[in-house]
């Protein structure tokens, strides 16, 4: 008997999508920094970019970790 | 609607629908309260300045104080660089003080108060509860208040006829009274900081406030108290040919927090009438407060006949550390307006924030904007400004921002748009910066449009008339100043932002 094909999420998978992931919520965090905490000037390039950047080297850390 | 009185009414339309088609468009607070009242002699002398001390019951620094301001204002010139015009005030031709005569002696209940002052706060839409201590009726603040609690204090034309809430908020140890009261009362906290933000000769105006104003509101917020509901005071003038001299003074303490919202309506008359406001704020170390206006005194009529002359000084001294104030108004209301509420940003790192919506139709004009003076390390202020113009009314911005040597690494935003409708309306800028270090970065930004006739066409393709689209339109044009307002005031304010402007396309 062939056993069927398991549909369990593999940590691969997970780590793959955390690369792609945390850089979006990163830049999405950078957004309501930048309008919450308007009295803060900050440059919502920067804030977008920077969001991002963190979510890509916390993605990489975790991939360094885990993978 | 003068057409609508000389129009053949239909049989069977019956005088309800006629009244409320006559009520469209028309200033919705100007009727008139006939009550018997009692006035001081017309015109100002040291006299009518001891007269108003001695019927607050003042003490003998208030009244000498009163009487050096007088001395100073005889020797002042009334300013005349606002892009405002308006026939000479004759300030010897009106009255000082006016007050209702059921006012004499507090009531003791309902009975005892005069029904047509209970009748003027409903009309007003002053809830049921608020109305019975409004009228001074002792007891009162025990009945259950209903929804959110915002505390009330009214002054009708030059007294405060109640405070409501009192006794809760001095649980929580926040004073909030009548500034008559509070010179009585705490004479040591007034004594303190009264004229400290807006000195005796600040201007002209403020001068001759300091020497005749009757009453107004007080507001103390102790050490660390975060004020546990929202307070507010309602201005109603009513007596004829009477101006209104009210006196504000906010004390936030170390690490508080309070938010002040204030209104102001007055009856449609043809002749002009006079206020003269001063607002001090006192913002201490770490403290918060948040001052929001709507202004809704009468216009004067599409011919520019009547209304009310707004001349007002309102500023907020950051004085401590990390201290925040954010001014928010709303001015739809007064033939003339000439306003510039301050923030002196004295404390390191303390920020000033100033949103405002001015809309003047008809013959209006409005000169008002803010002054932003960094004076500390670090300090911020964001400036957002927007002027709505129609009819042949004139709206001018005029701000400051100045930065001094010691305020460095301080920044400040200026956003300042107007729009126009119609061809013979006016809208101005006049921004002054000072910058006198070389770490803060001041921007301005300013706009000035028409209303987009894209949008128009596209709003009267979905159902809507012209009124409704343009009201559409300035709504989503102030968007930002009515999202900084308190949740008591930005329904009104969007509701009165359309009706301004009633009658100003077509």
């Amino acid at each position: 008997m062939t056993p069927k094909p398991q549909q369990r999420i593999r940590k691969d998978d997970v780590l793959t999508a955390l690369g792609y992931a945390l850089p979006v919520i990163g830049g999405l965090l950078g957004v309501a920094y930048v309008n919450t905490k308007y009295m803060d000037f900050i440059n919502p390039v920067w804030a977008v970019g920077g969001g991002a950047l963190l979510g890509w080297i916390i993605a990489r850390v975790i991939r360094k970790v885990l993978g | 609607m003068a057409a609508l009185d000389q129009t053949q009414v239909k049989e069977g339309v019956d005088q309800e629908t006629v009244d409320a088609v006559r009520e469209v468009g028309t200033y919705k607070y100007g009727w008139e309260t006939e009550i018997e009242m009692e006035y001081a002699p017309k015109g100002v002398n040291p006299d009518i300045v001891k007269l108003i001390s001695g019927k607050n019951d003042e003490p003998e620094w208030m009244t000498e104080w009163r009487l050096a301001a007088f001395e100073r204002w005889t020797k002042m010139d009334e300013p005349n660089w606002a892009m405002v015009s308006y026939p000479k005030i004759d300030f010897q031709d009106q009255y000082y003080y006016a007050r209702p005569k059921s006012m004499e002696e507090k009531p003791k209940s309902l009975d005892e108060v005069d029904p047509k002052l209970l009748a003027t706060y409903e009309k007003l839409g002053i809830p049921l509860k608020e109305q019975m201590i409004l009228a001074g009726v002792e007891g009162a603040e025990d009945a259950p208040a209903e929804g959110r609690k915002v505390a009330v204090d009214a002054v009708f034309d030059s007294v405060s006829v109640g405070t409501t809430f009192q006794e809760e908020l001095k649980k929580a140890g926040v004073i909030f009274c009548s500034i008559s009261e509070a010179i009585r009362e705490h004479p040591e906290l007034v004594k303190k900081y009264l004229g400290t933000v807006v000195p005796v000769s600040d201007n002209f105006y403020a001068t001759l406030n300091s020497a005749v104003f009757s009453d107004g509101s007080f507001v103390y917020v102790p050490p660390g108290v975060r004020c546990p509901m929202e307070l507010s005071t309602y201005f109603r003038i009513n007596a004829e040919n009477t101006g209104q001299f009210e006196r504000t003074l906010i004390i936030a303490d170390k690490g508080s927090y309070v938010s002040y919202l204030e209104g102001c309506t007055a009856p449609q008359r043809d002749t002009a009438q006079l206020h003269a406001a001063v607002v001090e704020i006192i913002i201490e170390e770490d403290a918060e407060v948040k001052y929001s206006t709507v202004q809704n005194w009468f216009p004067g009529d599409e011919n520019g006949k009547g209304g009310i002359y707004n001349f007002v000084t309102k500023r907020a001294d950051c004085r401590g550390d990390r201290s925040k104030v954010m001014w928010t108004q709303v001015e739809t209301g007064s033939a003339v307006t000439w306003k510039y509420p301050s923030c002196i940003l004295r404390g390191d790192d303390s920020q000033g924030e100033f949103y405002s919506i001015a809309i003047t139709n008809n013959m209006q004009q409005a000169d008002t904007g803010t002054k932003m003076v960094h004076l500390g390390k670090n300090t911020k202020s964001r400036i957002v400004s927007k002027g709505i113009s129609a009819g042949m009314a004139q709206n001018t911005y005029r701000g400051l921002v100045s930065m001094h040597p010691k305020a460095k690494d301080s920044r400040n935003y200026t956003q300042c748009d107007s729009l126009l409708i119609g061809d013979k309306c006016g809208a101005h800028t006049v921004p002054y910066i000072e910058v006198k270090n070389n770490s803060s970065r001041v921007e301005h930004e300013a706009t000035t449009s028409k209303v987009d006739e894209d949008q128009l066409f596209y709003c009267r393709q979905r159902g809507m008339d012209e009124e409704e689209a343009v009201a559409l339109v300035v709504n989503g044009f102030c968007k930002d100043v009515l999202q900084a307002l308190p949740m008591e005031f930005a329904m009104e304010a969007q509701q009165l932002v359309a009706i301004s402007l009633e009658g100003s396309v077509g």
